[in-house]
C-alpha cells in the first residue's frame, strides 16, 4: 500500500489572523504615556528614543521584507533623505514641510530606483541597492553645497509637542508617528494591496494568474518602506542635534534590515523588538567594550542561520505550548 | 599617451585584485548558491595576518603562507557554520544576507581589536623595482598583482576542470538533488566551496596590501567592488567575474586620474547599477538575472 506524505503544514510567516487594527497603536501609545510616567534617566530615555525611531524606519522595512520578500541593503539612502531634509527646512520652513519633504523626496527616489531595479532576482537587486547605498554616502559627503560634506548640518531643532522640550518630546513624537504607521501597516495587510504583496511573494505566476501586477506591487512596497525610513531618518537627525554622513551610512542600513528579520519577517510588534535588540542591546552591553559588535554580530548569524522566523518563531511556539497546556 | 599607458597599467592591477574578489564571490555562488557578503572580510584577514607575520621579520613568503593557512582555517569555519542548517532545509535569500552580513560585522570588529584600525601596507617583495613608461615610473607591483591574479585564476580553473572534486563541485552548482542521487556528499563539497572562496580572497586581499593600505574597515568598499567585478560579468561566471574586475579597476583608476576621488569612488557602483539596468544577466550572463514575471 502506498502511503502518502501528509501535506507541508502551511507556512505563516504573515498571520492571517485579523486583529484589532487599533489595539497596537493603543498599546503603543499606553506603553509611551507609562515611559514618560515612570521618566528613565536622560541615557535611558535617549536610547529608547532612537529605538523608537529606528522603528518607524523599519516599519515599512518590514511590509518590504515580510510582505513583498524583498531584501534591500541600500534603505540609508532613504533615511539620509528624511534626516537631511529635516536639517535643512525644519527651521525655516517648520517641521511639517521637513518631514514631507524628506518624504516625498525618499518616495520619488525609491519609485525611480524601483521601477528601474525590482526586475532583478533577489541578490542582483540585493547588491544593486548596495551600491545605490554606497552612491548615497559618496554624494552625501562630496555635495558639500547642500549636505556640508562630512561637517554634517547642526543646530536643526526638533519638533515640540504638546508643550513638551527636549528629548522627550521628540520622544512623543516618535511614539505617535510609530502609533501612525503601525496601525497603516495592519491596515495594508488586510488591504487588497497588501495581500497582493503577499501573494506575489509566495507564487509569483500565481499571482500574475489571478490579476495582480507583481512588478507593481514590489515598487509599492519599496516606496512605501523609503516613507517610514525618511520619518525614521528626520526623527533620528533631530534626536542627534544634526544630519551627519555617519549615521546614514551602510551600517545603518544593515541594521535597518536586521531589525524585521530578527524579530520575524512580516510580524507587526517585529520594528519595535527588532529595533529593541538591534539599538538597545548593543548600548547596554557595553560592559563588553570593544567586543559589544563581536558579540552583537554573532547573535545576528545564529538567529539567521538558527531562528530563521526570529523572535516571533519563539513567541509562537511558547503561546502554542501555553495554549496546549491549558487544554 | 604615456600617461594613458601608466594609468592602464595600475588600473590593470587593482582590476586583477577586484577580479580575485569578484571570484572568491562567484565561485561560492555557483558551489552554495549563497552570496557571501562577508568576502572583503576574508580578503582584510588575509592582508593582516601577512602584515603581522612579516613585520616580524619572516618573509613575504611566509606572510603569504600563514594568511593562506589562516584564511583557509576561517573558510572552513565558515563553510561548516553555513552548510549546517541546510542540511534540513532551503535557506531563504533573505535570511542569507543577513547571515553573512553578521559574519561581515564580527569580523570586522575582531579585525579592529586584534590588529588596531589604522591601515597597514604590506613590503612588496618588488619593492623599489619600477616599470619605466616613457619618463613615469609604475612600480613592479603592479604587474605581480596580475601574475598572481592569473595564477589563482589558473589555478581555481584546474581545480575545477582536471579534479574529482572540481567535478563534483560543478555537480552541484549545475543541480543539487542530480549531484545527490550521483552520490556527491553535498554539504563537504559546500565546505570546499567555501575554503576556495576563503582563499582566492586571502591571496587577493595579500596581494592588494602593498598598493592600497588595509584597514578593518576596507572590508565594505572591497566586498562591493568584488560584487560588482562578480555581477557585471553575471555572477555564476568566473571568467565573467575576471572581467568585470579588469572593467571596474580601468574605469576607477581612470576617473581618479583624470577625473577627481569623488568621481572615483561612484564609479564602481554607478558601473554596476547601469549593468544591471541594462544587461540583467550581467555581461556574460545569460539572463537569468531578471525575473520573467
Amino acid at each position: 500500500m502506498t502511503t502518502i506524505a501528509p501535506a507541508a503544514p502551511a507556512r505563516r510567516d504573515v498571520s492571517p489572523a485579523r486583529h484589532w487594527r487599533w489595539t497596537q497603536p493603543g498599546l503603543l501609545l499606553t506603553g509611551g504615556a507609562l515611559v514618560l510616567l515612570i521618566d528613565p534617566g536622560p541615557f535611558d530615555l535617549r536610547v529608547i528614543t532612537l529605538v523608537v525611531a529606528y522603528a518607524v524606519a523599519a516599519t515599512g522595512f518590514n511590509v518590504l521584507v515580510g510582505f513583498a520578500g524583498i531584501v534591500s541593503i541600500g534603505n540609508s539612502v532613504f533615511l539620509a533623505a528624511g534626516g537631511y531634509a529635516w536639517a535643512l527646512l525644519a527651521t525655516s520652513y517648520g517641521p511639517l514641510v521637513a518631514l514631507l519633504a524628506g518624504v516625498v523626496l525618499a518616495a520619488v527616489i525609491a519609485a525611480l530606483a524601483g521601477v528601474l531595479l525590482l526586475r532583478l532576482r533577489a541578490y542582483y537587486f540585493a547588491v544593486a541597492t548596495l551600491a545605490l547605498g554606497t552612491l548615497g554616502t559618496v554624494v552625501v559627503r562630496n555635495w558639500t553645497a547642500v549636505t556640508n560634506g562630512d561637517a554634517g548640518i547642526t543646530n536643526v531643532g526638533y519638533i515640540k509637542v504638546f508643550g513638551l522640550s527636549g528629548v522627550p518630546s521628540i520622544f512623543v513624537a516618535a511614539v505617535v508617528l510609530l502609533a501612525l504607521v503601525s496601525f497603516l501597516q495592519e491596515a495594508l495587510r488586510t488591504s487588497p494591496v497588501g495581500q497582493a504583496m503577499i501573494i506575489g511573494r509566495y507564487d509569483p505566476p500565481a499571482a500574475e494568474g489571478i490579476g495582480v501586477s507583481v512588478a507593481y506591487t514590489r515598487v509599492v512596497a519599496f516606496v512605501l518602506s523609503a516613507v517610514t525610513a525618511a520619518l525614521g531618518g528626520a526623527l533620528i537627525a533631530q534626536l542627534a542635534g544634526g544630519a551627519f554622513p555617519d549615521q546614514f551610512a551602510t551600517t545603518s542600513a544593515i541594521s535597518l534590515l536586521v531589525i524585521p528579520i530578527i524579530a520575524g519577517r512580516g510580524w507587526r510588534w517585529a520594528p519595535l523588538v527588532g529595533a529593541a535588540i538591534v539599538i538597545a542591546l548593543p548600548e547596554y552591553l557595553r560592559f563588553l567594550a570593544e567586543y559589544r559588535l563581536v558579540v552583537y554580530g554573532a547573535a545576528v548569524v545564529l538567529v539567521a542561520l538558527f531562528l530563521p522566523g526570529g523572535v516571533h518563531q519563539v513567541v509562537r511556539a511558547v503561546a502554542e505550548r501555553l495554549g496546549r497546556s491549558r487544554g | 599617451m604615456n600617461q594613458l599607458i601608466y594609468f592602464v597599467i595600475i588600473g590593470l592591477g587593482i582590476g586583477a585584485v577586484y577580479a580575485l574578489a569578484g571570484l572568491g564571490v562567484v565561485t561560492l555562488f555557483t558551489g552554495s548558491g549563497l552570496a557571501n557578503f562577508a568576502q572583503g572580510d576574508l580578503m582584510v584577514l588575509g592582508a593582516l595576518v601577512a602584515v603581522s607575520v612579516t613585520s616580524a621579520g619572516h618573509g613575504y613568503v611566509a606572510g603569504l603562507l600563514a594568511a593562506v593557512a589562516v584564511v583557509a582555517v576561517a573558510g572552513v569555519l565558515l563553510g561548516a557554520l553555513f552548510t549546517l542548517p541546510m542540511r534540513h532545509r532551503r535557506m531563504d535569500v533573505d535570511v542569507v544576507i543577513i547571515g553573512t552580513l553578521g559574519v561581515a560585522t564580527t569580523m570586522t570588529t575582531l579585525a579592529g581589536i586584534w590588529w588596531g584600525r589604522q591601515p597597514q601596507r604590506l613590503d612588496s617583495p618588488l619593492a623599489g623595482v619600477f616599470v619605466p613608461v616613457g619618463e613615469m615610473r609604475v612600480p613592479a607591483h603592479y604587474v605581480l598583482l596580475l601574475v598572481g591574479a592569473a595564477v589563482v585564476f589558473g589555478l581555481v580553473r584546474w581545480f575545477h576542470r582536471r579534479t574529482d572534486i572540481g567535478l563534483q563541485l560543478r555537480a552541484v552548482a549545475s543541480s543539487v538533488p542530480a549531484a545527490r542521487d550521483a552520490g556527491v556528499r553535498i554539504g563537504r563539497m559546500l565546505v570546499v566551496a567555501w575554503t576556495i572562496a576563503a582563499l582566492v580572497g586571502g591571496v587577493a586581499g595579500v596581494l592588494v596590501a602593498s598598493v592600497l593600505p588595509i584597514a578593518p574597515e576596507s572590508a565594505l568598499p572591497l566586498g562591493v567592488n568584488g560584487f560588482a567585478a562578480a555581477i557585471i560579468g553575471g555572477l555564476a561566471n568566473p571568467a565573467g567575474a575576471v572581467l568585470g574586475g579588469l572593467v571596474v579597476g580601468l574605469a576607477e583608476t581612470l576617473a581618479g586620474g583624470y577625473l577627481n576621488d569623488t568621481v572615483r569612488q561612484s564609479v564602481a557602483p554607478l558601473v554596476l547599477l547601469v549593468v544591471l539596468v541594462l544587461r540583467p544577466g550581467g555581461l556574460l550572463g545569460r539572463a537569468r538575472g531578471a525575473r520573467t514575471v
